[in-house]
C-alpha cells in the first residue's frame, strides 16, 4: 500500500504562539539581574561622582551560555577527573575548596578568557529603578511666586525681529504668493514670518532634600559607603525626576557642617556623635531659607545608629521640632555584617517621635543588596512608611 | 489560500508517484502549512512543543533579527516519526513548498532506512512529538509549582549534558541508586 501524504492548513491559534518573545523577555530579565547585581560593587566610594551626565560603566558580563563542561586547562586545580580517569558512575565531582588566596586564583581562572562587556550608562540604570518611584507624601505648595516662567514658540507673526525669521514660512508664502499671481515675482516684505515667544506659566511643586551623614568615629568605612552609595542613588533618582528639586548636603561629629555635593561624597570625619548638632543645622537652614508653607521638606539621616546619651533629649526635642515641618524624614541606620537584635540609640529616638503620628520611617542597610529594598521603601509609595513601627 | 492547499495535495500526490517509481521506501509525512512566526519557532525550538527556556529566547531574538534584514529565511523543518510531520510556511511561494515537499520526501525515505534512527525511534516509540509535548506541559506544571528559578537551574544543568548523550547507549537508563529508593 502507498504511504499517504498528507496537507493540513495551520490552525489559526498558532498565529498566538509566542513563547520566543517570552523567553526573550526571561533572558533580559535575567541580564538585569546580573546588572542590577553588579552595580553597588561598581559604584564603589572612591568612584562616586556627582556627575552621571554622559557618564557610562563597563560591566564586564560573560554572555549568557548554557553552562558546560570543559577541559581541565587550569593546573591550580587538583587532578581529579572524569571518564577514563579514576572515576565510577555515581561519584561526585565536586571542586576541593582552596586554601590559598582566593584573587590568585580568580586571576589565573579568567586568563585568556574572552569578556563580553556591556557599555552601560549610569544614568540609564538610575532611571530604570526610578520608573516606578517617588517622593512620599509631595503636596503641592503654591499659591504665590511659585509659577515657574518659560518661553515657548508659539504662532509666527507678519512683524518680529530678523534673528526670529522663519525662513521655510516665508518661503512657503511666497510660493503661494506666486502661484495665486501667476508672474514672475519677488520676494517682498509681506512674504516675511516672524516666530513667536509666548510667556507660560507653569504651576511647580518645591521641595528641598537635605542628606544628612554621620561621620564620626564609630562609622567605619564600609559603614559610610553603604550611606553614600544610597544617598548617591537617591540624590540622581530625583535630579531626573523633579526639576526643581534643591538638595543640601550635611555631615555631621559632634558640630555639623554643610558641604557641596562634591565634598560630601568625599567626606570623612572623626570624633563622637552628636545628632542633635545637625538637626539644629537643618532646622535653622529651613528656618531661614526655606519657607515651610511654600517648601516639601524631606530629611534622610544616614548614621551607625550611635549617639551620645547626653545629647538623648536634644536630639529627640530637634527631631521633633523638624519632622513639624517636614513631609518626611527617612532615618537609615547603616549596620554592616550581620543585623543586631539591640535596638540602638537613634532608632529609640525615632521610635519614640513616631509614636507622636508624625512621619518618619527607617530603614536598616546590613549589605549592599538592602541599598534596593532601602530605596523602594522609602519611595515607593507613602502608605508603608506607616507600618514601620 | 485554500486553493493553493488542494493544488499542493495534488502535487504531493504526484509526488509520491514518483517516488513510488525511484523506489524510495518512507513513511508517511503529515504536512502542515504554518504561519512564519510559528515556524521560526519551530526551528529555534528545535520542537514544536517545547519547554521554555531563556536559551531558546536568545536564540529567537537572533533568528527574527537575521530574517527582518533578509539574511535567513526557513523553509523547512521536518521531524521524523511514523508519521514524520513537516511543515511549511504559508507566506513562501507554491513552488518554493513544492520543492521542499519533494524534498522531505526524501528525508523521509533516509529516516525509515536508517539505522541510528530506526533504533532510536524503536526505543522511544513513534509518536515522538506528543512525548516531547508532554515533557513541556510537565515542565510547565514543574514552573507554578516550583518556581522560576529552581526549575531554571534543573534545566541549565541538564542542557550542559546534552551534548554528552552516548548515542550508542539505550535511551531509557536505569536511574541511579540514589534517585531509586522511592
Amino acid at each position: 500500500m502507498m504511504p499517504k501524504n498528507t496537507i493540513f492548513t495551520g490552525s489559526s491559534w498558532y498565529e498566538l504562539f509566542s513563547r520566543g518573545a517570552r523567553d526573550w523577555l526571561r533572558h533580559n530579565e535575567k541580564i538585569r539581574e546580573i546588572i542590577k547585581n553588579k552595580i553597588p560593587d561598581l559604584i564603589s566610594d572612591s568612584d562616586l561622582n556627582t556627575d552621571t551626565n554622559g557618564r557610562s560603566i563597563n560591566i564586564p558580563l560573560k554572555k549568557l551560555y548554557h553552562a558546560r563542561f570543559e577541559l581541565n586547562t587550569n593546573s591550580h586545580h587538583d587532578n581529579y577527573c572524569a571518564g577514563q580517569g579514576i572515576c565510577q558512575q555515581g561519584d561526585l565531582l565536586i571542586p576541593k575548596k582552596k586554601n590559598s588566596d582566593s584573587n590568585e586564583i580568580e586571576a589565573s581562572n579568567t586568563e585568556g578568557e574572552i569578556q563580553f562587556s556591556i557599555e552601560f550608562n549610569v544614568s540609564d540604570f538610575i532611571d530604570w529603578i526610578w520608573e516606578e518611584l517617588k517622593l512620599p507624601d509631595l503636596q503641592i505648595k503654591n499659591k504665590l511666586n511659585i509659577n515657574e516662567r518659560y518661553l515657548v514658540r508659539e504662532g509666527c507673526d507678519k512683524k518680529g525681529t530678523p534673528s526670529r525669521l522663519d525662513r521655510r514660512r516665508t518661503i512657503k508664502e511666497f510660493i503661494k504668493r506666486r502661484v495665486i499671481q501667476n508672474k514672475k515675482t519677488s520676494l517682498s516684505n509681506n512674504d516675511l514670518r516672524f516666530t513667536q515667544n509666548k510667556d507660560r506659566k507653569n504651576p511647580i511643586t518645591c521641595a528641598v532634600i537635605f542628606f544628612v551623614l554621620d561621620v564620626s568615629a564609630s562609622m567605619s568605612t564600609e559603614e559610610r559607603k553603604l550611606a553614600k552609595i544610597f544617598f548617591f542613588f537617591i540624590l540622581h533618582g530625583i535630579r531626573r525626576k523633579y526639576l526643581t528639586v534643591e538638595i543640601r548636603f550635611i555631615a555631621h561629629t559632634t558640630q555639623a557642617w554643610e558641604f557641596t555635593e562634591k565634598e560630601f561624597f568625599q567626606v570623612t570625619g572623626a570624633g563622637g556623635t552628636g545628632a542633635s548638632s545637625a538637626f539644629n543645622l537643618v532646622l535653622d537652614i529651613i528656618k531661614n531659607e526655606y519657607d515651610s508653607t511654600q517648601y516639601n521638606g524631606y530629611l534622610f539621616y544616614a548614621s551607625d545608629g550611635e549617639n551620645f546619651t547626653e545629647d538623648r533629649a536634644a536630639a529627640t526635642a530637634s527631631i521633633k521640632e523638624l519632622t513639624a515641618l517636614l513631609n518626611y524624614l527617612g532615618y537609615i541606620e547603616t549596620v554592616p555584617g550581620i543585623p543586631r537584635n539591640t535596638q540602638t540609640e537613634m532608632s529609640s529616638i525615632c521610635m519614640q517621635v513616631s509614636k507622636e503620628e508624625c512621619s518618619i520611617g527607617n530603614f536598616v542597610l546590613n549589605k549592599q543588596e538592602d541599598i534596593w529594598k532601602g530605596i523602594k521603601h522609602f519611595f515607593s509609595h507613602t502608605s508603608t512608611r506607616d507600618e514601620v513601627f | 489560500m485554500k486553493k493553493e492547499n488542494t493544488s499542493l495535495q495534488e502535487y504531493a500526490n504526484k509526488f509520491e508517484i514518483l517516488a513510488q517509481q525511484l523506489g524510495l521506501d518512507y513513511f508517511p509525512i503529515d504536512f502542515e502549512v504554518v504561519p512564519e512566526n510559528f515556524m521560526t519557532e519551530i526551528a529555534v525550538y528545535g520542537l514544536p512543543v517545547r519547554m521554555p527556556h531563556w536559551s531558546y529566547g536568545l536564540r529567537y531574538i537572533h533568528q527574527l533579527i537575521r530574517h527582518g534584514m533578509g539574511n535567513s529565511r526557513i523553509f523547512e523543518v521536518m521531524f521524523p516519526g511514523n508519521p514524520c510531520h513537516a511543515y511549511l510556511v504559508d507566506s513562501n511561494t507554491i513552488s518554493e513548498n513544492i520543492l521542499v515537499i519533494a524534498h522531505v520526501i526524501g528525508h523521509s525515505d533516509f529516516v525509515k532506512n536508517n539505522h541510528l534512527f530506526e533504533n532510536f525511534m524503536k526505543m522511544s516509540g513513534e509518536k515522538i512529538l506528543k512525548r516531547a509535548a508532554k515533557n513541556a506541559n510537565n515542565i510547565e506544571i514543574a514552573l507554578n509549582k516550583f518556581g522560576q528559578n529552581r526549575v531554571e537551574n534543573i534545566l541549565d544543568a541538564a542542557i550542559a549534558l546534552e551534548t554528552h548523550i552516548d548515542i550508542n547507549f539505550n535511551l531509557d537508563k536505569k536511574k541511579f541508586q540514589i534517585f531509586q529508593k522511592k
